[in-house]
């Protein structure tokens, strides 16, 4: 049975922590997570939180979205990516006590460098986020393998976090190829 | 954080992304080009004994230069960036792929303002494909696969019924003409251009830029196992289903490939849908979903891993020949199609079979066929 642990911190206000995260953007991460979960869950729900062979629970809450975050949200694949975004830092944050430190762009959007708060950009691990709506674990399980491939192909002489939210099983599952030596 | 530029650059981008959500592509756009100006000041500032927080800086100023299409900026800065020792290796490699997107962009854009029509780009990267240049094989399977489904969208724009044998009428096969782009560095590109659509009298209207961005909603929907977006653009169920599996033949499986990007003529960088082998398993999902079939305990599913070596859907079977043992021939249903299943022919797939309880000498049931390679 999973060890039952403090609740994730409050998804508005990651940004008082996690200087990389820009206020209006933490706050639209926020609204667009709780789009996603709302959609099949009442708040607060409890997020089982997987980390190599251990797991724990964490209570989630969450704020009913308002007219205008549907409306800004209507993109439903965005929303489960920003979404997930927001649960995914506030999981490290819960979990590993890493805040966001800073954005790294990429083509297409950005991923985010995380350190202990204090610490410097020169120490600090990428970390990749992605979310799921869909309601299988294998599909979860089968999600993060493939992020942590993605991270080790890409960016093999850095220590690098992929972290999975999956909305509708209630879960996140977090991966470190520095602790499992390049496999999840 | 390194300095207060990058600080600033980061608050400038994250706002630029706000914009491209609400869709002001051109207020982030210039967010954008503010962000990489203080990026690059903000990178100027840190020591040569930083070398990680350069590398991090680095690339995030040239994916701004990119974000905000300033390509020829985003060239000569890459370039120099490059020629700079200092930069970690890891951040070389990302540099190198912002280049070679940058040449690309470069280029298409260029070639819009010989062209305004409606159209889908389709851009294919890593694995085996160079400078504009592509396995053969690989080629004319994402060519043929890209042709084959967005005549599909175009018969279901027009109102057509699902078709379940033969070609697509003449009117539909002389909407799209394709073609090969320029060469550019690490991607091979086609276009295919939609001609406006041949209507009977009475219909509605059903312009080519319709058909083209339904395209793009089709493939983000599937690719994202959005049910609703899809329900939404495609209402009828078969159809969905048939373009499901087509988008699943142009998603990579193999080593051949490993990046599929479609754009319309409107869309930039950020607008256009990816598909990487990651997305196999979405896509699969959607399928499942729309092919949900009924309880029955009787029938035990199977798979079988081979390579299609016949198809004969007239008389609803194909065969399969495994990868050991003896050649199966298995039935097929008019959820089938033709050119679904025809592009498999003599390649590696693996087959979703059902099998009845009560005989192993009957033919097993077809659930689904999915192509193991590009």
């Amino acid at each position: 049975m999973p060890t039952r642990k403090s609740p994730l911190p409050a998804l508005g206000s990651l940004h008082l922590r996690h200087p990389g995260l820009y206020e209006p953007l933490c706050r639209a991460y926020a609204d667009a997570a709780a789009i996603c979960l709302s959609e099949s869950h009442t708040s607060p729900v409890e997020f089982e939180i997987r980390r190599e062979d251990t797991s724990c629970l964490r209570e989630l809450a969450w704020d009913e979205p308002s007219r205008d975050a549907l409306a800004s949200w209507r993109n439903s694949h965005e929303a489960t990516e920003q979404g997930a975004t927001s649960v995914g830092l506030a999981t490290v944050e819960a979990e590993l006590g890493l805040v966001a430190l800073s954005r790294a762009e990429t083509r297409t959007g950005a991923d985010f460098y995380i350190a202990r708060p204090g610490q410097k950009l020169e120490e600090a691990h990428r970390l990749e986020i992605s979310g799921t709506k869909a309601g299988m674990l294998r599909d979860l399980h089968s999600r993060l393998r493939q992020k942590v491939h993605q991270t080790r192909r890409g960016l093999s002489s850095r220590p690098a976090l992929a972290c999975v939210v999956g909305f509708r099983v209630k879960m996140v599952a977090l991966a470190s190829l520095e602790m499992e030596g390049g496999d999840a | 954080m390194p300095n207060p530029e990058h600080q600033q650059a980061q608050d400038l981008a994250a706002s630029a992304e706000l914009a491209m959500a609400r869709g002001d592509s051109e207020t982030a756009r210039n967010l954008y080009a503010r962000a990489a100006d203080l990026e690059l000041e903000g990178f100027r500032q840190l020591s040569r004994n930083e070398p990680r927080s350069r590398g991090i800086l680095a690339v995030s100023y040239a994916a701004l230069l990119f974000k905000a299409k300033l390509y020829d900026r985003a060239e000569v800065a890459i370039c120099g960036l490059l020629a700079d020792p200092g930069i970690p290796p890891e951040f070389r490699d990302e540099l190198r792929d912002l280049l070679q997107v940058t040449w690309d962009e470069r280029l298409l854009e260029s070639e819009r303002l010989r062209d305004s029509g409606a159209e889908l780009t389709v851009a294919l990267r890593g694995g085996t494909i160079g400078a504009g240049t592509a396995p053969a094989e690989v080629a004319a399977h994402y060519l043929s696969g890209f042709n084959l489904l967005f005549s599909r969208i175009a018969e279901h724009e027009i109102g057509d019924p699902l078709r379940r044998q033969g070609p697509s009428p003449p009117a539909i096969q002389n909407l799209f003409h394709a073609r090969a782009t320029q060469a550019s560095a690490g991607s091979y590109r086609f276009t295919l251009k939609i001609l406006e659509p041949v209507l009977e009298e009475g219909q509605q209207g059903s312009d080519a830029h319709r058909v083209s961005r339904r395209a793009l909603e089709v493939l983000q929907a599937v690719a994202h196992n959005d049910q609703a977006a899809l329900a939404e653009a495609v209402p009828d169920g078969s159809y969905r289903l048939a373009l499901a599996r087509l988008i699943r033949n142009v998603v990579p499986a193999g080593d051949a490939l490993a990046e599929v990007e479609v754009r319309t003529e409107n869309d930039g960088p950020l607008e256009a849908v990816r598909l990487v082998p990651e997305d196999r398993w979405t896509v699969n999902e959607t399928i499942r979903a729309l092919r949900a079939l009924p309880e029955q305990s009787e029938i035990r599913e199977e798979t079988i891993a081979g390579t299609l070596r016949a198809v004969h859907l007239d008389q609803h079977w194909i065969r399969v020949v495994p990868n050991e043992g003896p050649p199966v021939e298995v039935s097929t249903t008019s959820e089938d199609l033709g050119d679904v299943i025809g592009p498999m022919v003599n390649r590696k797939v693996v087959a979703r079979i059902s099998r009845s309880g009560r005989s192993e000498r009957s033919r097993p049931q077809l659930l689904d066929l999915e192509l193991l390679e590009d």
